[in-house]
């Protein structure tokens, strides 16, 4: 039994209901155009939040750098916090760090850690844990999960100057570092005796149970650095297997949040009503991937003549039931860098202009797709209805996960896969440059890859920017994605849960700003 | 062996044992082979998307997956004879202690179904079989046929709607049971999967005993016990059940078999973390320790269950007895 529950498991959905039922009588009369009754504005401590996100399974792990399922990222985002972040409206904020500075060439920079902040188990950050952090992420014999963004580090002469600065030198240029490792969920810092059995961070929350599979429960840490959180539990519950279980659990309180909901379920739930949805501002991106080394995608007019053949409007109106924004083959929208002048019409006559021109007429693919986030599949089969128009026909293959993020992941011709936001390089270094990790399109370009290394070399960002607007234009005209939208999340929770904004990188639940939740 | 010779259910249940013991051995080869022929490993589960090939590797090293599968298969099985089913590859938790509580919860949720499933289809079996031809009769059986015609999940979903969200709201629309909790500290979690998987058994063991009884009621012995002024209920449950039951014993064996390990739909709706949940993770992660166990597990409750069919079909059937005891 757990004696730590501040109440008894049976008497917690009663008490939700009655104040569901509540809050539906107020929405009620809030309908019928009577004053609302003044809603707490101040934030109330206490309470423990139960959110259940789907993905889970035996693999569940709370390591700070190897996260594997999707609850996994939020598990680790209440634990451990990195040096920079992306805030919910995209832009590169310093969290743990003071400041990042560069020098003239950026090959070294130089980090100054904020002082004061402590650990879960008590001890003080210090440079040295930035550095032992680098080293475990960086490690050659057993790399994390984001190694590549650490590749252009000099991890053996990681230097500490003193308790709260360390100059990082580097192998080669490197002006996008503080972004790149901005994905938190992939660079906290952890201390430099680090044990996943018994994580340790700075997050506003520390560890307290964790059973793979099923649960893991957080409580608040009192000695957080900056605001504390308001509640007092945090439990992350991935034992869901379908949606409508999660759905459920909600309506009938026994979960706070439904996170990562289906998109669908956000007109059943209205307005005013005991469950309100959180709607992201779009940030993810589900493209079709092309393998530029292999026919048909081989030949550039191919590849325009499929990125001329969507409608994406009606993508995004079918497969995310309209919650998405038009995308146009680029990605990193709210990057400061982003080339918004860079748009792309459908045009049936010029798609079938181009496979005439590349002999390849009445073509037939097959587009390996796979269920892994909402909405993919049935782009999918919207993608093949609108490849008719061309006289392009495209067999759709759904595969398990297990299969698709198997041998055969990065290297299928043509299918779909899922990214989360990430600022412009960020992303280039994921995906587009020949010893990236995740290049699924195989895409490599000489001059794109020298504009990469002159942009790396760029401290001035307005000279930056221009360099990356170059680089845009060449994955507008040539590249292998075809990214014909952003895609936006819901979560769906309790009209008493409070405090959370949308985010624009698209992460559930406000970018995972637990310490801003407060329960009514 | 005095008591082997004399006892014909002593000699039933010892080489249906053995036979069981034969089908364990048999089936666990069976689903390890088959498990390597999936795509995939549990090196490639366990690293998801950050697999590169240097990882794979040594992870696969570490887990001895690069042993030709007859090694492993061996490695497994002595370490099961000499009572360690090992540990997780995934998690590097003990399998019993993954896979304890979720078998135990099966159980219970079994035993439940059991209690409170089984003996009313069988009155309600009787009770048409006593009303043939009538009204009562045929609505009881139209239901029946309906609710076999139903999928699982619709029965579910539809007692949730029922009891649970939208008509009343008496009980809670999923059973999650935390870890740490005990299945029976919220019995009202229990209620709707239990109400579920016993009207998904219903119409199987309802219309066995139908048929069944209708038969029994028309033979010469129930007419002459009629005859001789026997009470209505010392006719029915006296002689008639005990001849009638046979063949709705069987089909309680499969029943509760099937309900076993393929409910996996009821778990899913209720999150109840259940053995069919547990395989199902098991399988995605390519967890073959767990999977193996379970799967035995699963197999050894059905050997067991079907011996114990069998017993009680001999119990109630003298002429078995009769010609087991003329066997050497």
């Amino acid at each position: 039994m757990n004696a730590n529950n501040t109440r008894a498991p049976s008497k917690r959905p009663l008490s939700r209901r009655s104040l569901l039922k509540g809050s539906a009588a107020l929405a009620g009369i809030g309908a019928l155009g009577l004053p609302q009754m003044a809603r707490a504005e101040t934030a109330k401590k206490g309470g423990n939040l139960r959110v259940a996100i789907l993905g889970g399974g035996s693999a569940d792990t709370l390591d700070a750098h190897n996260m594997v399922t999707q609850p996994d990222s939020h598990r680790v985002m209440a634990l451990y916090e990195g040096l920079t972040q992306l805030n919910a409206e995209g832009k590169l904020t310093y969290v743990l760090a003071e400041s990042m500075e560069p020098n003239p060439t950026a090959t070294e920079w130089t980090i100054r850690i904020r002082k004061g902040v402590e650990f879960h188990n008590g001890k003080t950050m210090t440079a040295e844990d930035v550095a032992s952090t680098f080293r475990r992420i960086g490690n050659p014999d057993a790399p994390m999960a984001q190694a590549a963004a650490l590749k252009p580090l000099d991890l053996g002469n990681l230097k500490v100057v003193d308790e709260q600065t360390l100059k990082v030198p580097m192998k080669r240029p490197y002006a996008a570092f503080p972004e790149c490792i901005s994905a938190y969920y992939y660079f906290g810092i952890v201390p430099a005796d680090y044990d996943p059995q018994n994580p340790v961070g700075t997050g506003a929350f520390k560890y307290k149970s964790f059973t793979p599979g099923q649960e893991s429960v957080f409580d608040r840490f009192d000695n957080y650095w900056g605001e504390q959180a308001h509640l007092d539990q945090l439990t992350i519950i991935s034992s869901f297997g379908a949606d409508t279980a999660a759905f459920n659990a909600l309506q009938g309180g026994e979960i706070d949040i439904f996170a990562y909901a289906p998109l669908a379920l956000v007109k059943q739930v209205g307005e005013g009503g005991p469950i309100k949805p959180l709607v992201s501002k779009p940030g993810q991106w589900t493209p079709f991937t092309m393998r530029v080394d292999q026919a048909p995608f081989d030949n550039p007019d191919v590849r325009m003549a499929f990125r001329l053949l969507v409608d994406r409007q009606q993508l995004i109106n079918i497969s995310l039931s309209g919650y998405g924004q038009v995308g146009n083959d680029i990605y990193s929208p709210w990057d400061p860098a982003y080339d918004s002048s860079l748009k792309r019409e459908r045009d049936i006559d010029q798609a079938k202009f181009l496979l005439k021109r590349a002999g390849q007429e009445n073509l037939a693919v097959e587009l390996v797709t796979c269920d892994f986030a909402a909405g993919v599949v049935q782009a999918a089969q919207v993608m093949a209805q609108q490849a008719k128009d061309a006289g392009v026909t495209v067999n759709v293959r759904q595969v398990t996960s297990d299969v698709f993020y198997g041998d055969q992941y990065l290297k299928w011709t043509f299918a779909q896969d899922y990214w989360g936001y990430s600022p412009y390089l960020s992303q280039v270094a994921q995906g587009s440059l020949p010893d990236s990790p995740y290049n699924e399109t195989h895409w490599t370009n000489e001059e794109f890859n020298k504009l990469h290394d002159q942009a790396q070399a760029t401290v001035d960002e307005a000279k930056r920017i221009e360099i990356l607007h170059a680089m845009q234009k060449l994955e507008f005209e040539q590249g292998g994605y075809l990214i014909a939208a952003y895609n936006q999340s819901v979560d769906l929770m309790g009209s008493y849960v409070e405090g959370l904004k949308p985010a624009a990188t698209g992460l559930s639940m406000g970018n995972s700003a637990f310490k801003d939740i407060w329960l009514a | 062996m005095d008591w082997y010779k004399d006892s014909v259910y002593a000699r039933l249940v010892v080489r249906r044992a053995i036979l069981g013991v034969l089908t364990l051995f048999l089936v666990s080869l069976v689903v390890f082979f088959a498990t390597q022929l999936l795509p995939g490993d549990t090196a490639r589960a366990v690293l998801g998307r950050s697999a590169t090939p240097e990882r794979l590797e040594a992870l696969r090293t570490q887990l001895h997956l690069d042993e030709p599968a007859i090694v492993q298969f061996s490695r497994w099985a002595g370490g099961l004879l000499s009572g360690d089913p090992g540990t997780s590859l995934v998690n590097g938790k003990p399998v019993a202690e993954l896979i304890g509580p979720r078998i135990s919860n099966s159980l219970v949720l079994l035993g439940l179904v059991g209690l409170f499933g089984i003996p009313p289809s069988i009155l309600l079996g009787i009770y048409a079989a006593l009303r043939r031809g009538r009204r009562s009769d045929s609505s009881v059986s139209v239901v029946a046929l309906a609710l076999a015609a139903a999928p699982e999940f619709v029965i579910a979903i539809g007692l949730i709607l029922l009891f649970s969200t939208v008509v009343f709201q008496w009980l809670p629309p999923v059973s999650m049971i935390r870890p740490g909790m005990s299945i029976l500290d919220r019995p009202d979690i229990l209620v709707l999967p239990v109400l579920t998987l016993s009207l998904v058994c219903f119409p199987y063991i309802f219309r066995m005993m139908r048929a069944s009884m209708i038969e029994v009621l028309e033979s010469d012995y129930m007419e002459m016990a009629k005859l001789k002024g026997l009470s209505p209920a010392r006719l029915i449950f006296l002689h008639g059940l005990p001849n009638a039951i046979a063949p709705t014993v069987q089909v309680i064996a499969l029943t509760f078999a099937y309900l076993a390990g393929g409910v996996v739909i009821v778990e899913y709706v209720f999150a109840f973390p259940g053995i069919g949940q547990g395989l199902i993770n098991a399988i995605a992660a390519r967890d073959i320790p767990t999977i193996q166990c379970i799967v035995l597990a699963l197999a050894g409750f059905y050997v067991a269950v079907n011996i114990l069919a069998d017993v009680i079909v001999v119990s109630v059937t003298p002429r078995l007895r009769a010609r087991a005891w003329q066997k050497p």
